[in-house]
C-alpha cells in the first residue's frame, strides 16, 4: 500500500526566467540571455566542479541545475542507501532537441555522427547525469506526457515509497529551444511545520504560485 | 609540429566542450584518459570522428586507439607519420 505520510521536502522552480528555490527566488535571467547561456551562468555562480555539464545539451543542463539547487544542503547519504533513493521525471518534448541536432549532423558532415550529440538523444538521460553526479542508485522513471500530469507524478512517487525508496527526487523538465520549465520536488517522510505533504492539491498549489 | 599541435588542442577542446580548459592550460603531454583532463568513452568517438573529419585519418582497431589517444603529442605525431 502507498505511503500518504509523504513531505515536500525542498522544490526548485526554474521557469520565466527565474530560479526559485524553497519558494524564494535566488536567480534571474539577464535581458536577452539565451538559456545556455543562463544555464551556464548559474553553474559558474555555484562554482560547481563538474566538467561534465559542459558536455550536456540543454535539457540535461536545465534538469542538471534543478537538481543542484533542490539538493542542496541534503545530507542523504548519512541517512539513506544510494539504492534507496528514487528519480521520477517526465517532460513533454522528449529529447527532441538533441534528436533534431543529431539529424542535422549527420546530413552537414556527411553521414559521420556526433558521439557526443547521439549520447543525448533520450530524455532519461537527465536522470543519468543526475545520478552519477550524486550517486544516486535507486529507481528511476521518465515519463513522457503531452502537459504536466500531477496525479501521474503523485502516484508515481507514492509508488516508489511503497516499493522501498526512502527519498525520491521528482518532477517536470521541459526544453524545446528557448522554451523551457523545470520544476524539481525532493520528496521524503520527515514531516515538520513548513513541510507541504506530498499531494496532487499541493503540487498543483505550488505551480500556480507567482513565480 | 608545434602548429599541429596548437590546432588540435584547439579542436578538442571545442568539439569535446572542454569550457574549463585553454589552449594555454592544455598539457602536450599530458594525458587524455585517467588524468587531468579527465576524457570518457564517448570524448573518444568524438576524437575519432574528429581525426576522420579534419585530417581524413582513421583509427581503425582499439591497440591503435590506445597508443594515438594517449596525449596530444602522440595523435600529432600519428597525424604527421599518416600524412
Amino acid at each position: 500500500m502507498a505511503d500518504k505520510n509523504l513531505y515536500i521536502q525542498h522544490s526548485c522552480f526554474i521557469r520565466a526566467g527565474k530560479v526559485v528555490v524553497d519558494q524564494s527566488q535566488i536567480e534571474q535571467e539577464e535581458d536577452g540571455e539565451h538559456l545556455k547561456a543562463f544555464l551556464k551562468r548559474l553553474y559558474k555562480s555555484r562554482e560547481t566542479d563538474y566538467s561534465k555539464f559542459h558536455k550536456m545539451d540543454a535539457l540535461c543542463k536545465l534538469a542538471f541545475m534543478a537538481s543542484e539547487y533542490v539538493l542542496e544542503g541534503v545530507d542523504w547519504k548519512s541517512e539513506i542507501p544510494a539504492e534507496d533513493f528514487a528519480i521520477v521525471l517526465q517532460n513533454r518534448s522528449s529529447s527532441y532537441d538533441s534528436d533534431l541536432e543529431h539529424a542535422d549532423s549527420i546530413q552537414r558532415e556527411g553521414g559521420i555522427a556526433s558521439p557526443a550529440v547521439f549520447v543525448y538523444t533520450l530524455p532519461n538521460i537527465m536522470i543519468g547525469e543526475i545520478a552519477i553526479r550524486n550517486g544516486i542508485k535507486g529507481e528511476n522513471a521518465c515519463f513522457i506526457t503531452d502537459a504536466f500530469n500531477s496525479e501521474l507524478l503523485v502516484d508515481q512517487v507514492e509508488d516508489a515509497f511503497a516499493e522501498g525508496s526512502k527519498l525520491v527526487l521528482t518532477g517536470w523538465v521541459e526544453q524545446a529551444a528557448e522554451d523551457y520549465e523545470a520544476f524539481f520536488f525532493l520528496v521524503g517522510q520527515q514531516s515538520q511545520a513548513e513541510k507541504k505533504q506530498w499531494t496532487v492539491d499541493n503540487v498543483k498549489g505550488l505551480l500556480h504560485e507567482p513565480f | 609540429m608545434e602548429n599541429l599541435i596548437e590546432d588540435l588542442k584547439k579542436q578538442i577542446i571545442e568539439e569535446l566542450n572542454l569550457e574549463d580548459l585553454t589552449v594555454e592550460e592544455f598539457g602536450t603531454d599530458e594525458l587524455l584518459f585517467g588524468g587531468n583532463i579527465g576524457l570518457d568513452s564517448i570524448d573518444a568517438l568524438e576524437l575519432i570522428v574528429l581525426l576522420e573529419k579534419n585530417y581524413g585519418v582513421k583509427i581503425t582497431s582499439k591497440e591503435d586507439g590506445k597508443k594515438v589517444f594517449q596525449t596530444v603529442r602522440t595523435i600529432a605525431e600519428f597525424l604527421e607519420s599518416n600524412k
